[in-house]
This record gives C-alpha cells, sequence and structure tokens, in this order.
C-alpha cells in the first residue's frame, strides 16, 4: 500500500524536482532570419541549464545576453547553438 | 560536438567561440542519456513550446551561429553529425566574421592577449590611433579600451 502511495504521489514529485523546466516559458517572440538580430527581450529570456560545462553550472539559468559582450561587460562569445529534437 | 568546440579553440585559435546545446525534456533519457555524456552546456527548451527553436524557425539537428550581438550569421542541419562539411560551412563563416566580431583582438590573431594592450597603448600615446583600438566603440582610443581588454583576458 505504502510503495503504491509513493509511487502515486512522491515518486512524481520527486521527478520533477529533479528534472530541468521553467514553469512560464510563454512570452512572445520573434522569427529571425540569417542577418536578424536577437531583440533585447529575446536576448534576455532565461533558460534553465540541465548540464552544467564552461561558465555554467547545472541548475543555472542561461540567455543569449550571456554571450553578448555589450551586455555582460565585454565577454565576447560566438555561439553555434545545436538544437535537438531527441537525444 | 564538444570535440569540434575543442578543434575551433585549440587548433584554429577561435577561442571564444561557444557550443550550447538545446534540447527538450520531455524525453526520458533526457538526464541519463545525454547530459550525462556531454561535455557542452545544455539548455532547456521546453516542450512543447520549444521557444528557442521556434525563433530560429529551426529543425532537429539544425545548429545555428550567432554574433556577438545576437546577430543570425548562418545555420546548417547536421543530419550526418558535424562532418567535413559541416565544419567547412561553420569555419567560413568564422573565418569571414570573427576578427570583426572580436573586440580586443587589435592584432587581428584571433587572440585577445597582452600584445593587443601593448598596441592600444602605443596608439594613446603615439595619437596615431584606428578603430581596431577602439574596443568598447565609443569612437575614442583611450584607457577605458585598455580596461575593457584587461576584463576580457581576466574572465
Amino acid at each position: 500500500m505504502w510503495i503504491l502511495f509513493f509511487i502515486v504521489t512522491l515518486f512524481p514529485l520527486l521527478s520533477q524536482q529533479n528534472s530541468c523546466f521553467t514553469e512560464d516559458i510563454n512570452h512572445s517572440r520573434s522569427i529571425y532570419s540569417i542577418g536578424d538580430t536577437l531583440s533585447v527581450e529575446d536576448q534576455n529570456f532565461l533558460y534553465p541549464v540541465c548540464n552544467g560545462s564552461d561558465n555554467y553550472t547545472t541548475g543555472d539559468s542561461f540567455s543569449f545576453s550571456d554571450l553578448n559582450g555589450n551586455t555582460n561587460g565585454g565577454d565576447y562569445k560566438v555561439s553555434l547553438i545545436s538544437m535537438n529534437a531527441t537525444w | 560536438m564538444s570535440t569540434f568546440q575543442n578543434e575551433l579553440r585549440n587548433d584554429d585559435g577561435y577561442e571564444d567561440v561557444v557550443i550550447i546545446a538545446v534540447g527538450q525534456t520531455n524525453i526520458s533519457s533526457f538526464n541519463s542519456g545525454f547530459t550525462a555524456n556531454s561535455d557542452l552546456p545544455l539548455v532547456m527548451d521546453q516542450y512543447p513550446d520549444l521557444s528557442i527553436r521556434e525563433q530560429f524557425n529551426g529543425q532537429h539537428k539544425e545548429l545555428v551561429i550567432l554574433d556577438v550581438d545576437g546577430t543570425l550569421l548562418g545555420r546548417i542541419t547536421l543530419n550526418s553529425g558535424v562532418n567535413t562539411t559541416a565544419k567547412t560551412y561553420i569555419r567560413n563563416i568564422l573565418a569571414e566574421n570573427y576578427e570583426q566580431f572580436v573586440p580586443g583582438d587589435v592584432n587581428q590573431d584571433t587572440l585577445v592577449n597582452v600584445q593587443d594592450i601593448i598596441l592600444i597603448v602605443n596608439m594613446i600615446l603615439s595619437s596615431n590611433s584606428d578603430s581596431s583600438g577602439d574596443v568598447n566603440q565609443d569612437t575614442m582610443v583611450n584607457v577605458l579600451d585598455v580596461v575593457q581588454v584587461v576584463n576580457m583576458i581576466l574572465s
């Protein structure tokens, strides 16, 4: 009985804490083509970091402005963003 | 992908290049699979919104290249992984743009180091400056540009 209770109630909660997600991801955004520059709003939007490396640790937030030397104090980075639907 | 990042940084001298992996979270192997095997920062693009992919109108396995102010420079779909064609495409874009969008690289050797500081100081002392020394892009070459390059090196 207790095992069933754990599976039904606690396990989803624990799993959620260990996963990497944000509650409010909805914001209006533009669609960008080659030559376009991301808006300040889109550059400042925060995304969770699920695996830390370089200057990030797991649990940090990432934004495109992190790579923009004009907004991060002069640390200019050229970024390659690799998008994947599945791993 | 992290191997290619090391190639760009160590072999090609593009030390200010970062590769960010973007994924979604409704995949059961998300944590045990990818994150356990990657040396790249992994940013979550939450399903079903997938806002990062949407703003680039991106496809699965697509890679986009952004310069330092967030301008989209190029895109390529890596259906066959980071193969020779993909590497050549990316390297061509970097070769065309890297010196232009890495302020502080005054001598354009793809590195920002003390040699660039010396060049800027010489510009200031000789009053014979050019735009390459105007790191903070305030139309003047002065001690503020030196400070900015020092900060770049220290960071």
